[in-house]
C-alpha cells in the first residue's frame, strides 16, 4: 500500500519542497483533477485549462513560499492560484464579464428544478447552462456544488468573504434553475 | 441539489488534465531540484574556463553593475576618536558567463548573490586543480533565476 496515498497536502508539498519528486507527483495526482476542472469550466476550453493547471504546478515547483497555512489549505491556495491565471487569460481575450463585477443579477429563488435532473439529456442541458452562467457565480456553483469545498476553503480561493461566497452562490444556484427551467420550456 | 451533485461526480469521472502533463511537470521539478545540487560543478567548470582568461586579460577595473552597499555605522551617545582608514579599493569584476547547459529565459524572481567557493572543491567534481590554485578560495557573483544559477561573474 502506498503510504502518500495517507500524507496531507502539507507533507506531501513539504516533501516536494525538499526534492521529492514521488510527493510531488502524489500532490499532482490528488489535486490536479479540481484544479483543470474548475479552469476548464471558467475558461471554456481543454487547451486553457490545461495551461491553467500547468502554471499552477510550476508555481508549487518554483515558488512553494507563496503558500501560507495560516491563509488557508494547499487545496485552497491551489484554486486561488488557478483562479489568478484563469482573470489573466480573461483579461487577455476581453471576452467574459469580470468575476469581481459588482453588477449582480436577479434570479427567481425557486431550485427545485436542479433537484429533478436524472436523465443524461438533462445533465447534459445543466452543463451547458452553467457554462452560461456569469463566472462569478459560476465559479462559486463549481467550487461549492461541483469540488465540494467548504464556504471557508472556497472564501479563501475566490479572495473573498465568507459571506460573498453564500450570496454568490445563492444567486449561481437560482440563475441556474433558471437556465434549466428555460432549456425544458423551449428546447434549442 | 441532487443534480448538481450528480453533475460533479460525473466530472470527476470524466475530466482530467491530460496524462502528458504530469511528465511535463515532473521534469519541471527534476530541473528546479536537479540543478540546485549540479550547479557548483557547472560554476567550478566556468571558473577553470575563466581563470584562464584571467591570467591573459586584463580585468576592468570599474566598479561593479551591482554594488553591495555599507549598511549605516551604529549611532552612539559618545564620538569616537577618528583614525585615518584607507579608502577601500574598487572591486574589479569580469563581465558574466553563462552556466553550461543554461540558457537566459523569463523568470519570476531573479537574484544577485555573491559566494566564496574553495578552488580545491573543483576536484569533487572531477575537475583538474593545479597545485598553483589549490587552497585558495574564489569570489564570485551568481544570478540565480528561479532558484537555479544561470550565469556568473568572478571578482577580483
Amino acid at each position: 500500500m502506498d503510504g502518500r496515498a495517507e500524507e496531507t497536502d502539507e507533507q506531501l508539498l513539504a516533501r516536494s519542497v525538499a526534492g521529492d519528486e514521488e510527493a510531488f507527483a502524489a500532490l499532482y495526482r490528488r489535486r490536479q483533477g479540481p484544479v483543470y476542472r474548475y479552469a476548464l469550466r471558467m475558461t471554456g476550453n481543454p487547451a486553457g485549462a490545461e495551461e491553467v493547471t500547468q502554471e499552477v504546478f510550476l508555481a508549487v515547483i518554483r515558488q512553494p513560499e507563496s503558500f501560507d497555512s495560516a491563509r488557508g489549505t494547499v487545496g485552497s491556495w491551489l484554486f486561488g492560484m488557478a483562479r489568478k491565471h484563469v482573470l489573466k487569460r480573461m483579461e487577455k481575450d476581453r471576452r467574459s464579464v469580470p468575476l469581481d463585477d459588482a453588477t449582480e443579477e436577479e434570479a427567481a429563488g425557486d431550485t427545485g428544478v436542479l433537484e429533478e435532473i436524472v436523465s443524461e439529456e438533462a445533465l447534459e442541458g445543466l452543463r451547458r447552462a452553467l457554462l452560461s452562467l456569469p463566472p462569478r457565480y459560476r465559479e462559486a456553483v463549481m467550487l461549492c456544488d461541483l469540488e465540494e469545498l467548504s464556504y471557508e476553503e472556497a472564501a479563501a480561493a475566490m479572495g473573498c468573504a465568507v459571506g460573498t461566497v453564500r450570496s454568490r452562490l445563492h444567486r449561481g444556484r437560482a440563475l441556474l434553475a433558471e437556465k434549466v427551467r428555460a432549456r425544458q420550456e423551449c428546447p434549442a | 441539489m441532487k443534480g448538481l451533485r450528480l453533475l460533479g461526480a460525473r466530472m470527476r469521472a470524466e475530466e482530467n488534465a491530460p496524462a502528458a502533463l504530469e511528465q511535463r511537470l515532473r521534469t519541471a521539478h527534476r530541473k528546479q531540484h536537479g540543478a540546485t545540487r549540479w550547479w557548483p560543478a557547472a560554476a567550478a567548470a566556468v571558473l577553470l574556463l575563466a581563470g584562464g582568461w584571467l591570467a591573459s586579460h586584463p580585468v576592468d577595473e570599474a566598479m561593479p553593475e551591482v554594488a553591495f552597499a555599507p549598511s549605516e555605522p551604529p549611532r552612539h551617545a559618545w564620538t569616537p576618536r577618528r583614525y585615518p582608514v584607507p579608502a577601500p579599493r574598487p572591486e574589479s569584476v569580469t563581465e558574466f558567463y553563462m552556466i553550461p547547459g543554461q540558457v537566459w529565459e523569463e523568470a519570476d524572481s531573479v537574484r544577485l548573490v555573491r559566494v566564496e567557493m574553495a578552488s580545491d572543491s573543483l576536484q569533487l567534481y572531477g575537475l583538474p586543480v593545479s597545485g598553483r590554485d589549490a587552497g585558495h578560495l574564489i569570489r564570485a557573483d551568481l544570478v540565480v533565476a528561479d532558484g537555479v544559477p544561470r550565469a556568473i561573474r568572478f571578482v577580483k
